[in-house]
């Protein structure tokens, strides 16, 4: 018996995947699929500089995006998703994937889902480790954050999850899965050191529900995972008071878009995919009066410069960076 | 280029090309003498309640996502509604980037001053309390009436002040060496400005605003004057600080623990004289809020709760035809003829709910919207601006594309 590989790709983000894919569809080489990454990887960095005023300088220098672009490669080689064969070929599982990244958009959940199917077939520990904190107490666990310090051990990994896998993969499967609206996470302190609290966001079930879900097998056994959705009462409820919270029970104070949104994920287990959506409801809504602002973080803010913490655009222009909430006076 | 404008019914374009709020600039498009108050009905009335109370700081806030949301144009209003009383002080200080010199509290102070030189408050309260010290002096006593008599000849600081010709008095140091120490006792402001209030007014009035300029503690010197002003009757202060927000715009940590200590001494010393008026954007406001200690200078004094702030809320512009009455308040100011029958002349009414929708309420965007308007209706020789010309022109004025849903959106408002 073959043992599966338990260290994953170096890289989060499948919008790479897409680009990948994009590139050796018209038979580009390395190099300038190296290229399109790192371009990429600037873009990533462009969007977090417009949206916050914060980012990263990518140099564009060749070779850096080198591990990258490798890991890339071998992770679309070992989905058979492309072959190398002297120069890279796509696939016609490549090509399926890479339709549906055209139709649906790169940074959209359908593409993603689909990336994260190829996850749980080539790289099944991946969804071990899924099932495996839907069986955490309320879903979810604090994992220790040790990018600072000495990573763990994968032997003290599969003390949590059971599954021996190395650190940098925690932190790929806790992002993949982030993007695909499965479990959502937050940095905490828990005696003064840092942690990842990391808490499901979907329902896995042998039922069909009929909603829109994603199939996998495990042991003989079809599994449909469902991503949470509130009602829109209980979203609005929870909404205003996180906000209240985080206003400290003033209306009309401007909160940062994602510590409002972690807040409330983290009280209705949703993703913030999901609340992105219910929030551009909110925004119509009778009972609230939510106004969004643009602008720079301030200076020593770090938060914002996460590509997870990214607001979305109002109308396609500007990031909601602020939020203001108040109740509407009934006329 | 006015008998293009004649076509139109108008004398020049009363839309401002730059929608800003310049309160020196004789235009009134930009001084914000033009003003339609319904816009902010209830936030108007919430901030007279509050500027009633002599509340030590109000925060105006906006809630757009952009500028231009009217928070300058609605304390402008203010600003001017204020001045005409002329028992209390107005003063409009505009703010500054960090680039710029008006950035902090220190200042502010120094601008409050100068304007309050430059407005005639420091003469009149001068020639106010220099009669009142006279009148009851056992040297100077007899001179009362002719001190009266040369004020109401000098209501606003000559280059020198001729003293002598109208009430005897030779030795200027002596009196203002008097002068200065009554000031100290009766109002407690300090020797150092009660020293240059009394001897620069009295030898040299026309330095009094070079002597402002100079750097020193001007929080200080804020003090003294505010004490002084009150003494001499002034009931009220009222500082509108304009874009306060861009003095703490991408400003270190360091810099807005200053800013914000700067500020709580300014409320400190303006304790029931003056009311603190400033506009602020979101990303400011979190500035001040994400620094403990910055929180602490500010909000310890002024909460940031419903008694110390107004927000903004212009999008109402779509609701009600209002965005009606702020168009026709600027058309009214420059129609040719007063004989014009529409109020929104030459604009059709539609046209103004759909640009209101467009822009979301944004009022810059709006008035630049009319503006362009107006420019390509000069162009191309139109007398009636209505829909059919917006749609056909609409890159050109708006420079974006017509949108079909936002234009039924418009009608059902």
């Amino acid at each position: 018996m073959i043992k599966q590989s338990t260290r994953l790709p170096r890289f989060s983000r499948f919008e790479y995947v897409g680009d990948l894919l994009n590139e050796v569809s018209q038979g580009s080489d390395w190099n300038a699929i190296e290229q399109r990454l790192t371009m990429r990887k600037k873009e990533f960095e462009r969007l977090k500089f417009l949206a916050t005023g914060k980012g990263k300088r990518v140099l564009s220098k060749s070779g850096k995006s080198k591990d990258l672009t490798n890991d890339c490669i071998a992770m679309a080689v070992k989905t058979e998703l492309i072959t190398k064969n002297g120069s890279y070929q796509i696939t016609k599982n490549g090509q399926n994937l890479l339709n549906i990244c055209n139709e649906s958009g790169i940074y959209e959940i359908d593409f993603k889902i689909e990336c994260l199917q190829s996850y749980f077939i080539f790289y099944p520990f991946v969804l071990d480790i899924l099932f495996a904190l839907s069986k955490k107490e309320n879903a979810e666990i604090n994992f220790p954050d040790t990018r600072h310090v000495k990573h763990l051990e994968s032997i003290e990994i599969e003390n949590i999850f059971g599954i021996k896998t190395d650190v940098v993969s925690m932190m790929v499967v806790r992002d993949i899965f982030n993007q695909c609206g499965l479990v959502n996470w937050k940095s905490i302190k828990v005696n003064d050191l840092p942690f990842w609290k990391i808490f499901l966001t979907c329902k896995i079930s042998t039922k069909n529900e009929n909603k829109k879900n994603l199939k996998v097998e495990k042991n003989n056994l079809t599994y449909y995972i469902t991503p949470n959705e509130p009602n829109s009462g209980s979203f609005e409820t929870s909404f205003w008071n996180k906000y209240m919270e985080l206003s400290e029970n003033s209306s009309d104070i401007p909160v940062y878009y994602w510590d409002l949104r972690i807040r409330v994920c983290e009280e209705l287990r949703i993703s913030d995919y999901i609340y992105d959506i219910y929030f551009k409801n909110i925004l119509k809504s009778k009972n609230f009066r939510v106004t969004c602002a643009a602008g720079a973080i301030p200076s020593g803010n770090t938060q914002g410069n996460l590509l997870k913490n990214l607001p979305p655009r109002k109308d396609d222009e500007f990031w909601m960076v602020y939020v203001s909430v108040s109740k509407r006076e009934i006329s | 280029m006015n008998d293009n404008f004649k076509l139109l019914h108008l004398t020049e374009n009363p839309f401002p090309q730059n929608p800003t709020i310049i309160i020196d600039d004789v235009d009134k498009k930009i001084n914000g003498m033009i003003h339609d108050t319904k816009i902010f009905e209830i936030e108007h009335k919430k901030f007279e309640k509050l500027l009633e109370q002599k509340t030590n700081l109000i925060y105006v806030c906006g809630s757009q996502t952009v500028r231009g949301d009217g928070k300058s144009a609605f304390i402008a209003y203010h600003y001017r509604r204020i001045e005409s009383n002329s028992d209390i002080i107005s003063i409009f200080i505009q703010c500054t980037d960090r680039n710029g010199k008006v950035n902090n509290p220190d200042r502010f102070c120094r601008e409050f001053l100068l304007k309050c030189e430059k407005k005639n408050y420091l003469w009149r309260s001068f020639s106010k309390l220099l009669v009142q010290f006279v009148k009851d002096h056992p040297s100077y006593g007899y001179a009362h009436s002719k001190f009266i008599t040369m004020f109401s000849k000098f209501v606003t600081p000559p280059n020198q002040l001729p003293l002598q010709r109208y009430t005897k008095i030779s030795n200027t140091k002596d009196l203002a060496k008097s002068f200065r120490d009554w000031l100290c006792d009766k109002c407690g402001c300090s020797q150092n400005i009660a020293q240059y209030f009394s001897s620069l007014y009295l030898e040299k009035p026309q330095d009094m605003q070079k002597q402002l300029q100079k750097s020193t503690n001007k929080i200080q010197e804020y003090d003294d004057i505010l004490k002084i002003l009150m003494f001499s009757g002034f009931l009220h202060v009222y500082i509108f600080l304009n874009q306060m927000e861009d003095a703490l715009e991408n400003v270190s940590t360091k810099i807005t623990i200053e800013f914000t200590a700067g500020m709580r001494r300014i409320m400190e010393k303006s304790n029931g004289k003056a009311t603190l008026i400033c506009t602020i954007h979101p990303s400011s406001l979190r500035t001040i809020l994400d620094n403990p200690q910055a929180k602490v200078n500010i909000t310890s004094l002024a909460p940031m709760d419903d008694n110390h702030k107004i927000m903004l809320f212009p999008e109402n512009i779509t609701k009600n035809s209002k965005i009606v009455g702020f168009i026709s308040s600027y058309l009214s100011h420059f129609y040719s003829s007063k004989s014009i029958n529409n109020e929104i002349t030459p604009f059709e009414k539609h046209v103004l709910e759909y640009t209101a929708q467009l822009s979301g309420g944004n009022l810059r965007d709006i008035l630049r919207g009319m503006y362009n308007c107006i420019n390509v209706a000069l162009d191309q020789k139109i007398s009636n601006i209505d829909v059919n010309f917006v749609k056909n022109n609409h890159k050109e004025i708006f420079d974006k594309e017509f949108s079909q849903e936002i234009f039924d959106k418009s009608k059902l408002n």
